[in-house]
């Protein structure tokens, strides 16, 4: 008997890569495969490239999973699948997860711009931006935690994103 | 003496400084002294950032510059703050004194200097996952240690280097000194060397006018360093016991059986050694203390 079970990580530097670990207890020798379903907000699935399927195969006797997919910051709905030889669903584990390496990365990155050249706060926009990018981390976290939405959270994103690949305007 | 803020510290600093500031700002609005009135979001703006990195990466190159900037930016708020983290009252952060190179050499009790070394001195060829986080020294083998590395600051805490059979193994994330940290920064102390076997150094370095106190639970030994002379001692047994202090294991030859009760006994030894030398007691029981009295010679 497996009580289903997986975290999730990403590596600084790396951000367009998410670690998924299995930490499920127990064991089912019936399991033969695992299934990653990367859900996005809108419905379709993130999955590299190559990938026929909306899942990402996962093959049982390896503990995590390194998926290079994350093209920007998103909210995803992530979804395991502990399947049988015959490809009958045996567990199933879900979890609504932020992955926001590229604009936490981003956020720092102008605080060690901030710390080389001090004077760029009094830019006029600055600050207003950098509040906004903070905000957007900030609600994009809460709609996960305290509502569990993934459309709110994926906007706030978005919100966030529009500051990274407009930055020469707004920073 | 200066002291060096560690990353946690400087960021309770900057999480008490905002709302110090925050308050001073909504006071002063109207008559009092001008503000800027973004100090305080600039502080949990740039708190965030450095929070975000300390928690995901702490060995990230450049997180102390990045902290110090933040602890810049609080200002005079940063020093309040760091006396309400100090216990409320007055003062302010206590960190740890940096161990002291020139005591180690006949100080019981202290820190002794080892060997500074950079990245360079990894082992380059047993990685973890593909990074060099190994450091091997036979001179380091089984001594309790402290590591300090510049790329954080301070000295590395548990959980964030491990002992092995040759050496140490740092653990934090992202350590590799065969890139990323190739000119990492090292100093490696070992803690207490003078104590082998049964102790704990609970007080010193003992200087002329207190002696340095030793804990021992069971017998246990107390090396002499070269070039010093152990003077006297002073025996606190737990209970009532007889004790005898030899230069093997139960032996004898320093000091023969001898009653001693909690009220403490004294003995003036006067052992010189020029190459250093181990001394043991025998007959010490739970909550038991030693105080040494010793002097380094100078032989130059």
């Amino acid at each position: 008997m497996l009580t289903p079970l997986f975290a999730t990580s990403q590596i600084v530097g790396q951000p367009s890569v998410v670690v998924i670990e299995d930490t499920s207890t127990g064991t089912d020798a019936a399991v033969s495969e695992r299934r990653i379903y990367l859900q996005k907000a809108d419905g379709t699935y993130l999955r590299p490239e190559g990938t026929t399927t909306d899942y990402i195969s996962w093959p049982v006797g390896t503990t995590t999973k390194s998926i290079s997919v994350l093209d920007r910051d998103y909210a995803l709905n992530v979804v395991v699948l502990w399947v049988s030889s015959g490809g009958a669903t045996l567990y199933t584990k879900a979890q609504l997860l932020l992955f926001t390496l590229h604009l936490e990365q981003f956020y720092y990155d102008l605080t060690q711009t901030q710390s080389g050249a001090p004077r760029i706060v009094e830019d006029t926009r600055y600050y207003d931006s950098k509040i906004k990018l903070r905000c957007s981390l900030d609600e994009a976290a809460n709609a996960v935690s305290i509502g569990e939405d993934i459309y709110s959270a994926q906007a706030a994103l978005d919100r966030g994103q529009f500051l990274l690949d407009h930055q020469t305007l707004f920073f | 003496m200066a002291t060096v803020l560690t990353i946690p510290t400087i960021l309770n600093i900057a999480r008490g400084s905002g709302y110090m500031v925050a308050n001073d700002i909504a006071r002063g609005a109207l008559s009092g002294e001008k503000l800027d009135p973004r100090w305080a979001l600039r502080l949990y703006l740039e708190r965030k950032a450095v929070e975000w990195m300390w928690a995901l990466a702490p060995a990230y190159e450049g997180l102390p510059a990045r902290a110090n900037y933040l602890y810049a930016l609080c200002g005079g708020y940063g020093r309040m703050a760091a006396a309400v983290l100090a216990g409320g009252a007055t003062g302010t952060v206590v960190t740890p004194t940096a161990p002291d190179p020139t005591s180690g050499s006949g100080t019981p009790g202290s820190f002794v200097y080892l060997i500074p070394i950079t990245g360079a001195d990894f082992n380059k060829t047993t990685l973890t996952e593909g990074r060099a986080t190994r450091y091997d020294n036979p001179d380091i083998v089984g001594e309790q240690l402290e590591v300090y590395w510049n790329g954080v600051n301070r000295y590395l805490e548990a959980g964030e280097f491990a002992y092995t059979p040759t050496g140490i193994n740092v653990l934090l994330e992202g350590f590799d000194a065969l890139t990323s940290h190739a000119d990492a920064s090292f100093k490696i102390y070992i803690v207490h060397p003078n104590v082998t076997v049964g102790g704990t150094v609970v007080s010193g370095p003992g200087g002329e006018s207190g002696g340095t106190s030793i804990a021992y639970e069971v017998d246990g030994t107390y090396a002499i360093p070269a070039g010093s002379v152990l003077e006297s001692v002073v025996i606190l047994p737990g209970t009532n016991t007889s004790v005898k202090i030899g230069s093997t294991a139960g032996g004898e030859d320093v000091m023969p059986e001898t009653a001693v009760t909690t009220e403490g006994y004294m003995v003036v030894l006067n052992l010189f050694s020029r190459t250093g030398r181990t001394l043991y007691f025998t007959g010490l029981n739970a909550g038991s203390t030693i105080v040494f009295f010793q002097k380094t010679v100078n032989l130059s």
